[in-house]
């Protein structure tokens, strides 16, 4: 387990290391002179290079990555250069209305298409079945943001039963909070909760066919028992993989979510940043969101190898 | 006078049935294709494809008016005969902006997989066929690409490219490369252990004779059903981002910007702006699902001959 521990770890820092090498390095294609693009076209050659000293674009690409690493670990990405103020900053800012939605969205996910499949893969041709078919077909055709203008329509402007656009802290007005969030949570987390949906319902139909939930079976054990004790707990290990796979694309669909929804957050901002063509602000965004998704991706194959022993050998 | 003999000709042309069973015997695309054509879901999906690809290819023809044309006092009406699908805020035909739209989103899905496959697909065979330090250094770059999950990589590349439905086309085809890429080397490292390559190899081929006559062959199949599935992703993606204002300008009408204007006016109770972009958005990702579904059930070996 220890050895499969650190091997692990280590692959993670290197992807972590490799992508964010990758996005400084494409991040000096950008077209233009940053230093130009801060302190704008009026400003004297003198002012232009001071600024390119301060940025530290006069230094070889190695140093400069290496600085900008250094800061990254120490959370100071330097400045942005559409915004003014430091990239830190922003990302402070903007994280806990991402982090909320993006966490509402994934339990949103889980606690309607883990069931959903369940009931699809323990009577296959059921009702159950025809819904989790029904929900893949409709989350197929209808892309997230697609999914949050109908839901606008639908709950917002026909019903009137939910604010349309916006978001109030959790802190402030609980109940509010939650009535901002109800919508861009579905429309974030319907995707997630058709992909597992399926998977589950494919996973249970797997295991119900194994040896061992006929031998239980066979010694008269009550259904709900074999289904329970014995199928649920192996078909749901493999569950954990695919889950913690679909949190990358749960937040990169949460981008473009929080923009239908007006809510504040790492959309908007990395919106601005490559309208702005803001190598800094995009480059701290993205390092972090892949160290996200790289960490749980981790987290999610140690859970794997805790939940499954075989694993750990292999 | 004898009766007079007519000869029977010595070749009767082969019936339609024959020469058909010849041609899937003789091309891999067209047995694919026959049997794509005889499953329901691959009919439906070649159904509204090609329809849809009528209207991308002849749109000035088809579409009723011109796509920035403005009608006087035409502003936000509901659908009537003049107007199928209805106006939009400053009085446009959103039949005509739609037929023009759906161009855009299967040009631009069309261009990526048309950028992005052949290169993905060179770069996994050689990694997959070479092997050793050419397998090693693209498959930590592809890795790392693909550690950027949905369409973070895209956003990426527009900031350099800058936004434009160019941009998002070329965009979308370099973020295809690596999904390409990791397909066609699995697909390689299974089929170079073959007998067949052996066989070929023996026989005094180059790697490129084997990869382009005989393993290209042999695993177009997923290669086919990625493409389809890439395209519905590109198609998502195009919508998104000019959703988001980083593709087209206006007045183009793309499916993203026209759902972009629509969202305002869904409040003054302007539905029908709204349900044109999203009927034509879904009967095309549906469409491509199913024609992968199709091209799996057409080729693969456990369904097949049923």
């Amino acid at each position: 387990m220890g050895s499969f521990l650190v091997r692990r770890f280590a692959q993670g820092i290197l992807t972590v290391v490799l992508a964010s090498v990758l996005v400084f390095l494409v991040m000096r294609l950008i077209p233009g002179d940053p230093a130009l693009l801060l302190v704008g076209t009026d400003a004297s050659p003198a002012d232009v290079e001071a600024v390119r000293e301060r940025l530290g674009l006069n230094e070889p690409l190695i140093e400069q990555y290496a600085d900008w690493l250094i800061g990254a670990l120490q959370a100071d990405f330097g400045p942005s250069i559409s915004k003014g103020t430091e990239v830190g900053t922003l990302m402070k800012v903007a994280a806990l209305p991402s982090a909320e939605l993006a966490v509402a969205g994934y339990l949103f996910a889980l606690a309607f298409g883990i069931p959903l499949g369940i009931a699809a893969g323990l009577k296959p041709g059921g009702l159950g079945d025809y819904a989790a078919t029904g929900f893949t077909m409709v989350t197929l055709g209808i892309p997230n943001f697609v999914l949050g203008i109908l839901l606008i329509w639908v709950l917002a402007v026909l019903l009137g039963w939910l604010p349309i656009t916006g978001r109030v802290a959790i802190n402030e007005d609980p109940i509010e909070a939650i009535k901002f969030l109800i919508m861009p949570m579905i429309a974030v987390g319907a995707g997630t909760a058709a992909v597992l949906a399926r998977f589950v319902r494919a996973s249970i139909m797997e295991t119900l066919n194994q040896d061992y939930v006929r031998t239980a079976r066979a010694k008269g054990l009550r259904e709900r028992a074999v289904v329970l004790r014995h199928a649920m707990r192996n078909a749901l290990i493999p569950v954990i993989t695919v889950a913690a796979l679909q949190i990358g694309f749960l937040i990169s669909g949460a981008v473009i979510v929080e923009v239908v929804f007006a809510r504040p957050g790492f959309g908007s901002l990395i919106i601005a940043g490559v309208i702005g063509r803001d190598y800094q602000l995009i480059q701290g965004m993205l390092v972090v969101l892949v160290t996200v998704f790289v960490v749980v991706n981790t987290l999610a194959d140690v859970l794997y190898g805790v939940a499954d022993p075989r694993i750990r050998v292999s | 006078m004898a009766d007079v003999q007519i000869p029977e000709p010595l070749f009767r042309r082969a019936s339609l049935g024959a020469r058909v069973l010849t041609w899937r015997q003789q091309s891999q695309w067209f047995d694919v294709s026959y049997r794509v054509a005889r499953e329901r879901r691959g009919q439906i999906a070649l159904l509204i494809l090609g329809v849809f690809l009528i209207c991308a290819l002849f749109a000035p023809y088809i579409a009723p008016y011109g796509y920035a044309e403005q009608f006087r006092s035409a502003k936000l009406l509901s659908p009537s005969w003049t107007h199928p699908f209805g106006t939009d805020e400053i009085s446009r035909d959103l039949l005509s902006r739609m037929i023009y739209g759906v161009r855009i989103s299967l040009f631009v899905s069309a261009g990526a997989v048309a950028i992005g496959m052949p290169i993905g697909v060179a770069i996994g065979y050689t990694a997959g066929y070479f092997g050793r330090w050419a397998d090693a250094i693209s498959m930590r770059f592809i890795d790392t690409m693909l550690a950027f999950p949905g369409i973070l990589t895209a956003l990426v590349v527009l900031a350099v490219l800058g936004t434009g439905t160019r941009e998002v086309a070329i965009t979308l085809g370099i973020t295809a490369i690596p999904v390409f890429a990791r397909l066609a080397r699995g697909q390689m490292l299974q089929e170079k252990e073959r007998d067949y390559v052996m066989a070929a190899r023996t026989l005094g081929a180059g790697p490129t004779r084997i990869i382009m006559r005989h393993v290209a062959i042999n695993t177009l199949p997923p290669l086919m059903i990625q493409a389809a599935l890439y395209m519905a992703f590109a198609i998502i993606a195009e919508a998104s981002l000019s959703f988001l204002g980083l593709g087209a300008a206006p007045p183009t009408p793309t499916i993203g910007l026209i759902l972009n204007g629509a969202r305002a006016f869904l409040t003054l109770g302007a539905w029908w702006f709204i349900l044109a972009p999203i009927a034509a958005l879904a009967l095309l990702l549906i469409a491509l699902n199913f024609l992968a579904d199709a091209i799996l059930e057409a080729t693969s070996p456990y369904v097949r001959n049923k």
